[in-house]
């Protein structure tokens, strides 16, 4: 336990010596002690991953936290290991990104200080175990991502999303706040191990009122609908580094509180899982299907984050469901492919966001609509950002796709059980997952296609040629890790049985022989790799029948001689054949100017896609809020003598009371 | 060994005899004499021999879409079982790989048309990703309604499915088959969905997709095509065929039901017209509710409601 603060220490002494350095240099000193500080909570937790011994540091402070436990299990440990080795990856990009906004007197400090802060409150987060601590640690997290994301402050909308996103997460803490006081109430203790046999000993009511406060609380942070509209909101307003760094790494601290919450438990209603998975798996259609309607990119891979969150929690739910039906292997199955899809979105979901960074830098702009062709101008992000879109599609052989086949393999092995509640949630889970997939892989080649293919749609964006070192770097990092893990599958699952085994344990449930998955899993890299080997001998071969063959020419374009780059499809055209057939679901703001007469001034057709639940749930909700608050505030009326006279009345009435209490 | 052979053999002869039988059954219904049925494989040779045009808006994205296609279909090839139910590779999950990397061919092709930066092509690519996006949904309910019925997590509960020739497990398994014939016509492309011959390119989904390749893409490409057409066939055949024969009697009746779907593809082709656009949706989506059948019927069986 004493490497993995150190690993903190130096890694929070690196935000803070980066204070004494120049705007130039302050990202190099971060991802120095960045690297020396991740390395060693790298190795604290591929340690215990490796033993599955958990370590526990117990420290005392003064009142009102009294004496704290730091626990790291297999589940900690996990999830350090993503935190470390993503943030890292993170600090290096940033180098790049910011770059870009060098000697223009902004507050660089701040931001590099901030960055490491977020990184080990992450992992503080992950290693708390007393209640307190655990709580200081979150809003350390949501404070710093949120002085993070608004780092261009002087833009409107930047501001608006970053107060959105610091009035979600302060509702989310509420949730946790009162679940928690119930938790200690119950067991008398602050420390999380005491709450497991509090929870046996409580009134089922009791204990499903803890965890549906608590599941909600984690699902804000998560991103679970219907609590994800921060997301689309502030993954936009944010630096793509942070966006990375909050989409593929913070949100998931969601699902490990969600996990956490499952340990206390040792039996989970079967209702319980059952809602849960429908949790996950309407988060995943839906916000994929949202996704389909977007044109600025990062809003779109905001909503492919709330997507891939609802797959993690549907193998959440899938664990649950095999726990409560006694289908150990549906059960590890589940939780292991919630694990491994967990590592997988983390490292294409920050490799999409640097690719958006990266087109974001070169032209200005996050509307896809007015992008095209920019393969030509930066080849390398473009590679990258295929390869990310078919790993992040869940294609082979990349690592995406292992995650979510082992996910179908849990339902498969529920299908199978012979027991009819197992059998329609299996299926209906199947139908639902590849129909996810399905819009997944529309929506990713539309992002795809219109930004990196074709020809420029807008010819007034001008673009610097060449590609940023660092931010390159970062997205080759990720897309090595695409490959390796989807290729050799085998060893990464067996990495994500740790914590499912552990999840297992908990339960009291035996670990099933998974030899079957395993064998699969080695035929699969044995294909993979031959596949990619003869895809390659295949290109010699083409090459060698090619050559002196190969002509260049204009697009075909079936007769028409004067082909402009707007007649080529862009992302809401690519998107509407998709759209149409269901279009009640999805309501488009759309803004008509009609030609008319003979001869026609002007004519114009503008769409605009709105969030279903933000616009019908939210919003109405929040004016409800916003209106009974409304009756308190002559309370706050700015003279200064009445707050005064309300610190009198507080004093007064708190000495009546003390002196009451004797 | 035997097997790998053989299933070798079906890859590389069948999907070409099965766009010449099909070819061979629309002359026949027009009335005129038609191709050989081997002219795909001419066809094939002679487009490898030529040279390409390629167009100046594409990338080597575009240069490498044709191969990474034809790998990801001769992949699921590998895993597709085919004559008696056997596959050169066997796995728990294998359907799942299998539909998946048939999945990976499409992203690949998708992307590879927009590359061009034509406005038809993009038009194909759009209705591509629409059209077939109902389909996996309704392969995974189908293999649900297996695996339910045979308690194994791979292509070989297809054939348990119907094994005790019972009525409900022979009407669901000829459920399934039919659910994979449309499959079949919606990934292949061809009528009532799209019309291969057509030759306006606002009404073509595959055909204009592909209307900037030429020579070997071309050739790799038309062949990826009827590749996955044929593995999909197997599979529909296995649902078909009873099991339990001896092997060669077993490869007889295999090829044979592969080219009577094609038969029935050309009939299909010749005497159905293409359908409107907007109606091609509900005919996809037929397949799903075809496989939400069968699964019920397996259902119902499992919890005692057929007897």
């Amino acid at each position: 336990m004493n490497i993995f603060f150190l690993g903190v220490v130096v890694i929070l002494g690196g935000g803070a010596l980066s204070l004494c350095f120049c705007e130039r240099n302050k990202a190099s000193v971060v991802i120095i002690f960045t690297a020396l500080g991740a390395g060693l909570t790298s190795f604290f937790s591929l340690n215990i991953l490796a033993t599955g011994i958990a370590r526990e540091l117990t420290v005392n402070f003064s009142a009102p936290i009294g004496t704290a436990v730091f626990r790291a299990d297999a589940l900690s440990a996990f999830f350090i290991l993503i935190i470390s080795v993503m943030g890292f990856l993170t600090t290096i990009y940033a180098k790049g990104y910011m770059s870009a906004y060098l000697g223009q007197g902004r507050a660089f400090g701040a931001h590099f200080l901030f960055l490491p802060i977020l990184i080990l409150s992450m992992m503080m987060v992950a290693v708390s175990s007393h209640v307190i601590v655990f709580l200081i640690m979150w809003e350390i997290m949501s404070l710093s991502s949120f002085f993070l994301m608004t780092f261009e402050n002087e833009k409107k909308d930047v501001l608006e999303a970053g107060i959105y996103y610091i009035t979600a997460m302060h509702i989310c803490v509420a949730l946790l706040v009162a679940g928690f006081s119930v938790l200690s109430l119950l067991s008398g203790s602050l420390d999380f191990a005491s709450f497991k046999p509090a929870l046996s000993a409580a009134k089922p009511l009791a204990a499903i009122a803890v965890f549906a406060a608590l599941f909600i609380g984690f699902a804000i942070k998560a991103g679970l609908m219907p609590f994800h509209t921060w997301l689309p909101l502030a993954h936009p307003a944010a630096p793509s580094h942070v966006s990375a760094i909050m989409s593929g790494v913070m949100i998931k601290l969601g699902i490990y509180g969600i996990l956490r919450l499952i340990t206390f438990y040792t039996f989970i209603d079967s209702r319980v899982s059952f809602a849960v998975l429908a949790f996950g798996l309407i988060t995943g259609l839906f916000g994929i299907y949202f996704a389909m309607a977007q044109r600025d990119i990062k809003r779109l891979l905001a909503y492919s984050s709330i997507e891939n969150i609802g797959i993690m929690t549907t193998g959440i739910g899938l664990g649950l469901i095999g726990l409560s039906f006694g289908n150990n292997y549906m059960a590890y199955l589940g939780f292991a492919g919630a694990f491994l899809h967990l590592l997988n979105h983390s490292i294409f979901k920050e490799l999409m966001f640097f690719g958006a960074g990266s087109v974001y830098l070169k032209t200005h702009t996050r509307d896809m609509e007015h992008l095209g062709g920019l393969a030509k101008q930066m080849p390398y992000t473009a590679a990258f950002f295929f390869v990310g879109s078919a790993a992040i599609s869940a294609l082979p052989p990349l690592n995406g796709f292992i995650g979510e086949l082992v996910l179908y393999l849990a339902m498969f092995s529920g299908i199978t059980l012979k027991f009819v509640p197992a059998v329609m949630s299996g299926v209906f889970s199947v139908a639902v997952l590849s129909f996810t997939g399905a819009m997944a892989v529309v929506v990713f080649t539309k992002m795809y296609s219109t930004v990196f293919s074709g020809t420029p749609r807008n010819n007034s964006i001008t673009i610097k040629t060449g590609e940023y070192k660092f931010m390159t770097f970062a997205m080759a990092a990720a897309v090595l890790f695409c490959v390796v893990i989807g290729v050799l599958p085998q060893y990464f699952f067996r990495l994500a049985s740790i914590p499912a085994s552990l999840m297992m344990a908990l339960s009291a449930a035996a670990v099933p022989d998974t030899s079957g998955v395993v064998n699969a899993l080695q035929i699969l890299s044995v294909l993979f790799i031959s596949a990619v080997i003869a895809a390659a001998a295949l290109y010699l071969v083409k090459k060698a029948l090619l050559k002196d063959k190969t002509a260049k020419a204009s697009t075909w374009g079936c007769g028409y001689q004067a082909p402009s780059s707007r007649i080529q499809y862009t992302s809401s055209s690519f998107a509407a054949t998709f759209l149409k057939p269901i279009g009640p679901f999805m309501r488009l703001e759309e803004d008509t100017v009609n030609p008319e007469g003979l001869f026609p001034r002007r004519a114009s057709y503008a769409s605009k896609s709105r969030d279903l639940i933000a616009a019908f749930a939210i919003k109405p909700a929040l004016r409800l809020i916003g209106f009974c608050m409304r009756a308190f505030s002559w309370i706050q009326n700015g003279n200064t003598q009445q707050y005064i006279l309300y610190g009198l009345v507080f004093l007064i009435i708190s000495i009546v009371w003390a002196m009451g209490a004797k | 060994m035997t097997t790998i052979t053989a299933n070798i053999l079906f890859i590389l002869i069948m999907p070409f005899l099965f766009i010449g039988v099909i070819n061979r059954v629309k002359s026949f219904w027009a009335g005129r004499q038609g191709p050989s049925v081997i002219q795909p494989f001419f066809d094939f040779f002679r487009l490898l021999k030529k040279g390409v045009v390629l167009s100046r808006a594409t990338t080597a994205l575009f240069y490498w879409a044709p191969i990474a296609a034809f790998i990801a279909v001769l992949a699921a090839a590998f895993i597709a079982p085919m004559a008696g139910g056997r596959s050169i590779l066997a796995f728990q999950g294998d359907m799942i790989v299998f539909i998946y990397l048939l999945g990976a061919a499409k992203f690949v092709n998708i992307a590879s048309a927009m590359e061009t930066g034509s406005s038809f092509e993009g038009m194909g690519a759009a209705r591509e990703a629409a059209f077939t996006s109902l389909i996996e949904p309704a392969f995974f309910i189908i293999m649900g309604a297996s695996a339910a019925a045979s308690g194994v997590m791979d292509f070989s509960g297809i054939r348990a499915m119907a094994a005790n020739h019972e009525a409900s497990g022979v009407l669901a398994a000829v459920l399934c088959g039919s659910a994979l014939f449309i499959m079949l016509l919606t990934e292949g492309s061809r009528v009532p969905v799209d019309d291969p011959n057509t030759h306006l390119e606002l009404t073509m989904i595959h055909e204009v997709m592909v209307l900037d390749n030429s020579g070997p893409d071309l050739a790799l490409i038309n062949y990826s095509s009827a590749l996955k057409m044929f593995v999909i066939a197997s599979v529909m055949a296995n649902f078909l065929i009873p099991a339990g024969l001896n092997p060669a009697l077993a490869g007889a009746l295999f090829a044979a039901v592969i080219l009577l779907s094609a038969v029935i593809a050309g009939c299909v082709e010749s005497l159905m017209a293409r359908l409107r656009m907007s109606h091609v949706p509900q005919f996809v989506f037929f397949t799903v509710s075809i496989a939400i059948v069968a699964f019920s019927i397996v259902l119902l069986k499992m919890s005692g409601g057929l007897k």
